[in-house]
């Protein structure tokens, strides 16, 4: 399917020549899946379309709704909805305009400016955000759309959402909405109304992808206070990390003797406020780490096998209970303060029954603040997935049980981890809490994957747990047919069903 | 060169997590110089990035893509600056590099590629054995009054552009050798080395070309090879060895960039700097010399499941970063600032890969983006360690018409000296 001269040309008349493409290469690139465990049946779009202002995004969405064509609107992510035929692929990667407003603490982002270049920002100014564990390289906007967790939501609430202030819409039916302050006046300071908060109805955390009902072209996201000191950034990659004033902060990893135990002191941890970020660490993770190599330990995906095999799994054999949790200690205010949660941590610890254990107290912070090695998963198989979802950390716990008799079912055991691969991390000082299992299969064994999320998915919903999007038929039944609002609301905004599904 | 099967494998690896496109996260200070992959800040269409090419490999090679004008403006555009792959490194150790040259190597194989103005320098070399087509004869022009040895335990290898267009960067070098009281000789007959001809996917000339200075080398009898060009450094040291099917340590030389020797000198105590040369300065780190310089490890592919036993990575952590800022800082009246892309997380310049020749206003393009880079720290010149890199960063500050000087680092330490 080609696109008419007609459509062509209107499209070229707003972004200009340069930024329009049918060319088969540029669409063959575009069109990949690019998801971590196989992409589906996914189609070259017809065209290539790259805005850079919202004006330009809504000039498109107009001719899509005058000649009934569908669109995909993505910056960092694979598109979504190019498993549909004749397709708009609309880049967002060009939209990359930001401005911090330091004193009244939120920044106005556009949809391709990424985490890392927001939180560089941010360290300039004796500011902080929280980045996905997904990656700093992801788009700050998407990002906070979808789901928007980091590890240092613990102290600074939960996921994007909360943090999303005013924005800016080019709705699927081609109008431009803007929510919050920005109804008023261009500053994005405040997110609810005037009249109902709208927010939830555009975002739609967790349920499809936001870009169902619209394109967010522009956001106002809160941003935190931090230490005035310099996180400074030290080693050549892959051996990277951030230098913490040592008076400011500390990192601790601890062992549990039962994951029962690591549970209830973590939900002790949160009782008390103490740490900037605390989660458990599934011992693959340090396989992980030694495996990132360094000029001299140059040991790649055999250094891994070689530390899991000899090292880890040993370990873990002998006791499959046992839990290592690590937190990040933080002085907020003053050093007197990173002495107090010091003191409460330990005697959290010994209550509990814990032993300190490897690099147990250290100052350098390798991924937390900038998501470095988000995808270093990968390495100990040809493909991964990664099942989310958000919980209690009880019930979390026992929907981790589910993961693991999936797992069986379907995916061949590249990493015979015992069930431990699963990891929580605790959001809103221990209140939630995201529980992510991640799985690894081949190359060849991919599609497998794709079958084990789907059968956990079915099992969650049935335990009344609260998984990452979900099939809409599956979930709705049990969350009060939600799934047929946000239909309802799609009719409304998008009246020509030209956005991307929800599925 | 990689297999069929090893091309598709890494290839299909890449799961688009688009980190390839941005320096390590770490080391990220602002949100204009956060990105690295210079087609990709360009042109932004996915095609024009590393996963984009990646995936376009797969598609070339199932047959659903041809090598289209649009897909070899993106392949020969891309500088192979290599950044993408160190950053791929830190999480999935795809080799992203080597699937793009391959890329290359099949587009030629397929009689698509290279581009035209690749095909004359290959022409030039094979007539006269430099890129510009100049005299072979006049190679050694450059020497001037300035006698090397006849025979010495180290051969200067000069290289092209400074063998024929900044003659005055040769002269530094030997003049620097002189000052250190190294005896050095030259090859009888220095070919090219090739580093553009191998970059743009034309293996059977880089191979010949590699195997006549290897041999070249040899029959000098001398086992250390220093030069002052990033991209001749980067042929010795890595090229030439895979080109023959071999690893760096294997070869029957060892390679040296000036730099290097004379951080050497200086740790032995062996070299003073006693000017002052009053200046502050900015340091560029040449892909070639930096992340793309690591030594060569032949690897047959041997994988148990899904892991590779015995590999050893290049992931740009070993190139040469310390050596040149050591000598910048050993001159007293030097302040060395850095710009925000350092080390292995450098910003091409654009010359690399053979794009200038055939892109040169891309290439113009990306060295412009670094002076910005560069007047951001508020230096008062930016010092590179090649000579093509400082030939295009010249011809961008005169087109931006910045108040910056562009020096080799020869010049900066022939004043020190």
């Amino acid at each position: 399917m080609a696109l008419s001269k007609e459509v062509y040309k209107a499209l070229e008349s707003v972004v200009g020549p340069e930024w329009l493409s049918d060319d088969p290469a540029i669409l063959e690139a575009d069109h990949v899946g690019g998801s971590v465990h196989g992409g589906g049946d996914i189609k070259r779009p017809v065209c290539s379309i790259q805005p850079e202002t919202a004006e330009e995004v809504q000039g498109i969405i107009k001719i899509c709704n005058k000649y009934m064509i569908p669109f995909s609107a993505t910056t960092t992510n694979p598109p979504p909805g190019l498993d549909r035929e004749g397709v708009i692929f609309i880049d967002l990667k060009r939209m990359r305009k930001l401005e911090i407003d330091e004193e009244n603490l939120y920044a106005t982002l556009e949809p391709g400016v990424s985490f890392a270049a927001l939180q560089g920002e941010l360290f300039k100014r004796g500011l902080v955000t929280f980045v996905p564990m997904c990656g700093g390289n992801v788009s700050v906007l998407a990002n906070t759309l979808n789901v928007g967790e980091g590890a240092i939501s613990y102290r600074y609430g939960d996921r994007g959402y909360r943090r999303v202030l005013a924005t800016e819409w080019v709705t699927a039916g081609g109008e431009m909405l803007r929510i919050g302050s920005s109804a008023l006046q261009d500053d994005y300071f405040w997110g609810e109304g005037p009249g109902p908060d709208l927010r939830g109805l555009m975002a739609s955390a967790n349920l499809e992808s936001p870009t169902t009902r619209g394109i967010c072209t522009k956001m106002g996201v809160r941003v935190f206070p931090f230490v005035d000191e310099k996180l400074e950034p030290t080693g050549d990659a892959p051996m990277t990390s951030l230098v913490l004033p040592s008076n400011r902060f500390m990192y601790y990893n601890f062992v549990f003797p039962t994951k029962e135990a690591a549970i209830n002191a973590i939900y002790e941890i949160g009782k008390c406020e103490i740490g900037l970020f605390v989660m458990t660490v599934p011992p693959w993770f340090f396989a992980m780490a030694r495996a990132r190599g360094s000029a001299e330990v140059l040991t790649g995906a055999a250094g891994f096998w070689d530390y899991w095999d000899n090292h880890e799994a040993p370990l873990i054999r002998e006791n499959p209970n046992q839990t290592t949790c690590r937190i990040l200690l933080y002085g907020i205010g003053s050093d007197k303060r990173l002495a107090y949660e010091e003191k409460v941590l330990l005697d959290i610890c010994k209550e509990y029954g814990t032993t300190f254990a490897k690099a147990s107290r250290r100052t350098t912070d390798e991924t937390h603040f900038m998501s470095a090695d988000a995808i270093v998963s990968n390495l100990a198989g040809g493909r991964f997935t990664s099942v989310i979802l958000f919980e209690s950390l009880d019930h979390g716990y026992k929907c981790a049980d589910i993961v693991n008799v999936n797992t069986k079912k379907h995916v061949p055991p590249v990493l015979d981890d015992y069930g431990t691969t699963n990891w929580f991390l605790p959001f809103e000082m221990c209140h939630i809490c995201k529980l992510e299992c991640l799985r690894f299969a081949s190359v060849e064994d991919a599609g497998e994957l794709a079958l084990l999320m789907d059968d956990c998915h079915k099992d969650f919903v049935d335990v009344g747990a609260f998984p990452v999007r979900p099939a809409a038929e599956r979930y709705g039944p049990k969350w009060e047919n939600y799934p047929e609002k946000t239909r309802k609301f799609k009719e409304l905004l998008d009246p020509n069903n030209l956005a991307p599904p929800i599925t | 060169m990689l297999s069929v099967e090893e091309y598709t494998r890494q290839a299909k690896m890449c799961v688009r997590c688009t980190f390839c496109k941005f320096i390590d996260l770490n080391w990220v200070k602002s949100l204009r110089f956060s990105r690295q992959c210079p087609i990709d800040s360009r042109y932004a269409f996915n095609l024009f990035s590393p996963h984009g090419l990646l995936h376009s490999a797969l598609a070339e090679l199932d047959g659903s893509l041809e090598f289209t004008p649009k897909l070899m403006e993106a392949l020969y555009q891309c500088t192979l600056c290599g950044a993408c792959d160190a950053r791929c490194k830190r999480n999935l150790d795809i080799e992203v590099l080597q699937v793009i040259e391959n890329l290359r190597i099949r587009c030629v194989e397929q009689g698509k590629g290279p581009m035209p103005e690749h095909k004359v320098m290959a022409d030039n070399i094979r007539k006269t054995h430099n890129e510009y087509g100049e005299p072979h004869e006049n190679r050694q022009k450059w020497l001037g009054n300035i006698k090397p040895a006849q025979k010495a335990d180290i051969v200067y290898f000069v290289g092209c552009n400074s063998a024929y267009k900044q003659p005055e960067l040769a002269q530094n070098t030997a003049k620097i050798l002189g000052h250190t009281g190294t005896d050095f000789m030259l090859l009888a007959d220095e070919w090219c080395a090739g580093n553009y001809v191998m970059a743009t996917g034309q293996v059977d000339l880089a191979r010949e070309l590699a195997e006549h200075n290897v041999k070249a080398i040899e029959d000098s009898g001398a086992k250390t090879v220093i030069t002052s060009s990033a991209e001749v450094y980067k042929s010795l040291k890595v090229d030439f060895p895979r080109l023959l099917g071999k690893s760096t340590e294997d070869m029957p030389y060892t390679p040296l960039h000036i730099t290097e020797y004379l951080d050497q000198l200086m740790q032995d105590g062996k070299l003073e700097f006693k000017k002052n040369v009053n200046m502050k300065v900015t340091y560029h780190d040449p892909c070639n010399l930096g992340r793309l310089s690591e030594p060569w490890q032949e690897w047959v592919p041997n994988y148990v499941r899904v892991i590779p036993i015995g590999k050893v990575w290049r992931r740009g952590e070993r190139g040469i970063y310390d050596a040149p800022r050591n000598i910048l800082k050993g001159i007293s009246g030097i302040e060395l600032v850095e710009m925000e892309r350092n080390r292995s997380n450098t910003w091409c310049a654009g010359s690399c890969g053979g794009t200038e020749m055939a892109f040169p206003d891309f290439a113009m393009w990306s060295a412009s983006e670094r002076i910005e880079e560069a007047q951001a720290t508020g230096a008062d010149a930016i010092v590179t360690a090649s000579p093509d890199v400082k030939q295009l960063l010249t011809k961008a500050v005169k087109a931006k018409k910045a108040n910056m000087a562009v020096y080799d680092i020869t010049e900066i330490i022939l004043k020190a000296i």
